[in-house]
């Protein structure tokens, strides 16, 4: 059957296998590294031991769409939190919720009148960055702190957010997200191990290593001076925080991850919601991707490790279409009856692939998140996190293609989709 | 027939065996609660030392005792297994033959007014005491808490936390592990090893060189002009990418990053922060309104006054005279390893993840 394929197909074929081949094998030892780093490398945590200062002022913008069932508890906690008020403010924004989240937050507002300020949008560019644009370019505060109306913070989160800015050359911290909802379905269990390897082991290996942490745009703050300085928020992608990142680093500030900062969220409960979410991601980063690998190749000051490392990092929602197209390659191939590779490297491609891609973090750096957690027992999921691979996959294979087809060839508008709550009105937990 | 089918049996049950515990994990759910994340220990300096104060009032409450008008001493069990010796105001422990021969104290101690503990004894158990606390020297406590004031002799051990109301004193060549708090002030003499200290005003012995350098007359200062090869990250932030020397008397008003070795002349101001990438240096009688940062060692010279945090993550050396935030406007100072020179002062926390230790004046090493 050999004979029916022309042999620059067969090469082409064959460039295309080796060259994801390569490319896992590239992600895999940067993963490998991770864990190890967390494993048995030193741990940077900085910050983590100021507790008293002479403390910065800090705003904490809180946007809501369509969030009476989750908002009273974070607006609740946020009034709570062990910060000097004197120069510490909540501004809650209810941008055009069609619910009663606007009555949810007045009440919350006469609970708290001393820090909380509610503002409330009827018109303009709906979507939150478009809410932390128009908050941001009015505000006189030196950090901006951003949570989600679903987030419930601890009463020191503030102060750890707040304390890696006394370091002059910090842009950007973020903290670790913790899903609350874990047990209410498989989904929900396994999202809780994909966070906890993406969090627990990869954003502070990067830390470690004085590489790219991300940050994420919620559990996190930015210096209003920084921000100022690369432009503010943009509101023309869908991953602002991500764009965030890149245009800090360029510019010179360092994004801080602080680890034992952590606060919780509502993770989806339902596939569909999940899908979106991540088609959502995959579509953010790749812009952010697009827009910054040029100047990220080019930028001053940035050693070899921490350039490749960023580069990297702006590839990973690339190497999920990729692998897709490595492994059709691969099919093709056996199809056309080409003695295809070696029947050892295609073991070590899906060893490698699977490994590599367990969506945010790689299995192994899921079990190592679960040792360092200290939460041994929920380790033995990991098998069925095979399944949120083979969906991750798919979508953001999907998110890659509608990009390039949907928003850059054909140039249609961007639209923000909700993420859907599923905690009860008056439940915290 | 039956070999493949017993061979496609067995492949199909290798395979399937790591579903196996998964199945039953997400059945049965026996470790799907969330993720704890709230931690008032680790955030809170006097976690434990409140815990134990509200166990203690607690403890009155259930034996009908008033601590200002206590019962004669007496023991009893505090919790199962633990055992209590209640004493009354000025009461010295009269211990057993078995306990003078081991010199180990198995007891919780309650002292209803002012207490003096023996030296050369280890407590196993926490004390506390309503009152003063003197604590006899070559004594090894596990935790302690004072309602006033707690005194320490020499070469006393303490292993998990003290905490007093009042002022500590902490004699020569104590070993303070753990969280060591007061509401006022603490200080600490030469020799002394410590982890993590807080309060308004932590002193390392003699006052008079923190006075000498807090008064010592500042010569005018000249502003740093940035020089060309510096990058402005924002308004108020300049990085220069190598070491940076600034010379005498020179005063910088913004933020200043180096990614190498910062070093300051003597008595120059700065009202920003700095973070340098490599070491920073403070020359004597330097004033910084903000904070210190630097990934390697920071020596803060004679005579400096540092107002924000000081974090390393190597080594901070504090040399005599020197202030590290005022009592009206406490900071934090925190480095895996801590040098403080007699005679130096710091408001608020110093943290020293593997150890502090406070040195005799000129004893001093450059980095």
């Amino acid at each position: 059957m050999s004979g029916i394929a022309p042999p620059w197909l067969l090469l082409c074929l064959k460039c295309v296998v080796y060259f994801v081949l390569v490319l896992m094998i590239i992600y895999t030892l940067r993963h490998v590294l991770f864990t190890m780093n967390r494993l048995f490398g030193r741990q940077r945590h900085p910050y983590l031991d100021i507790d008293t200062a002479d403390w910065p002022f800090v705003t904490v913008v809180v946007p809501a769409h369509n969030e009476s069932a989750v908002i009273a508890h974070a607006l609740d906690a946020l009034a709570d939190v062990d910060y000097p008020s004197d120069r510490y403010e909540v501004v809650a924004v209810d941008d055009r919720s069609s619910d009663d989240t606007w009555q949810v937050m007045s009440a919350a507002g006469e609970r708290h009148p001393e820090v909380l300020r509610l503002l409330r949008r009827t018109d303009g560019m709906p979507g939150k960055a478009a809410v932390l644009k128009e908050v941001s370019e009015a505000l006189d505060s030196d950090l901006l702190i951003v949570f989600d109306a679903d987030y419930v913070p601890g009463r020191g989160l503030i102060k750890q957010i707040a304390a890696p800015f006394f370091d002059a050359e910090v842009g950007a911290v973020m903290g670790r997200v913790v899903p609350h909802n874990t047990g209410s379905n498989l989904l929900t269990r396994l999202l809780d191990l994909e966070r906890a390897g993406g969090y627990q082991v990869d954003q502070q290996a990067r830390m470690n290593l004085d590489l790219l942490p991300q940050y994420g745009g919620s559990v996190g703050g930015v210096r209003l001076s920084a921000l100022r300085a690369v432009g503010g928020w943009r509101v023309d992608v869908y991953a602002e925080d991500t764009d965030l990142t890149y245009r800090l680093m360029l510019a010179g500030f360092k994004t801080v991850y602080e680890n034992r900062c952590e606060c919780y969220e509502e993770v989806p409960e339902v596939w569909q919601e999940r899908n979106r979410q991540i088609m959502r991601w995959a579509k953010g980063h790749n812009q952010v991707a697009l827009r910054h690998l040029g100047r990220t190749l080019r930028a001053p000051g940035m050693g070899c490790f921490a350039r490749l490392d960023a580069v990297l990092l702006l590839g990973v929602y690339l190497l999920a279409p990729l692998l897709l197209l490595g492994f059709m390659s691969a099919f093709a191939l056996f199809l056309l009856g080409e003695p295809l590779l070696h029947g050892g490297v295609l073991v070590v491609f899906g060893l490698v692939s699977f490994s590599t891609l367990g969506n945010y973090a790689a299995f192994f750096e899921i079990a190592a998140a679960l040792h360092l957690d200290g939460s041994r027992r929920r380790l033995r999921l990991l098998p069925l996190n095979f399944l949120n691979f083979l969906v991750s996959l798919i979508n953001i294979t999907r998110a890659c293609a509608s990009l390039l087809f949907d928003d850059t060839l054909r140039r249609r508008e961007m639209r923000w989709d909700k993420t859907a709550r599923y905690r009860a009105n008056g439940s915290s937990s | 027939m039956m070999w493949p089918l017993t061979f496609w049996l067995l492949a199909v049950l290798v395979c399937s065996a790591p579903f196996m515990p998964a199945l039953r994990e997400w059945l049965m759910g026996s470790d799907a609660a969330p993720l704890v994340v709230v931690r008032e220990q680790d955030t809170n300096i006097r976690h434990f030392a409140a815990s134990f104060f509200d166990q203690i009032q607690n403890f009155f409450e259930r034996e009908g005792i008033d601590p200002l008008a206590p019962p004669p001493d007496y023991e009893g069990e505090f919790l199962p297994g633990q055992r209590f010796l209640l004493l009354g105001p000025d009461s010295r422990p009269q211990w057993s033959d078995e306990i003078q021969r081991t010199r180990l104290v198995n007891t919780l101690l309650i002292g209803c007014g002012d207490l003096m503990v023996e030296g050369g004894y280890v407590y196993e158990q926490e004390i506390y005491c309503g009152g003063q606390l003197y604590g006899g020297a070559n004594a090894t406590f596990r935790a302690v808490y004072a309602g006033t004031d707690l005194v320490l002799g020499q070469n006393c051990t303490v292993a998990r936390w003290l905490h007093s109301q009042g002022h500590v004193h902490i004699g020569r060549d104590c070993t303070v592990y753990g969280r060591i708090s007061s509401t006022s002030s603490i200080t600490l003499a030469p020799g002394t090893r410590f982890q993590r200290l807080n309060a308004e005003v932590v002193r390392f012995a003699s006052d008079a060189a923190v006075a000498g350098g807090l008064n010592r007359p500042r010569p005018p200062t000249i502003a740093w002009t940035v020089p060309d090869t510096a990058r402005r990250l924002d308004e108020r932030t300049v990085s220069v990418a190598s070491d940076l020397k600034l010379f005498t008397a020179t005063r910088v008003d913004t933020h200043l990053v180096t990614h190498g070795r910062l070093e300051l002349g003597t008595s120059c101001e700065l009202n920003g922060n700095l973070k340098a990438g490599a070491a920073l240096v403070l020359g004597a009688g330097c004033v910084v309104r903000g904070a210190l940062v630097c990934p390697g060692p920071i020596v803060i010279g004679p005579g400096c006054l540092v107002k924000g945090p000081v974090v390393s993550e190597s080594e901070i050396s504090i040399a005599a005279g020197s202030v590290i935030g005022t009592p009206g406007l406490a900071t934090t100072v925190t480095a895996p390893r801590i040098r403080v020179e007699s005679g130096s002062q710091v408001s608020g926390t110093l943290w020293a993840t593997e150890q502090g230790v406070v040195e005799a004046l000129a004893r001093r090493n450059a980095v």
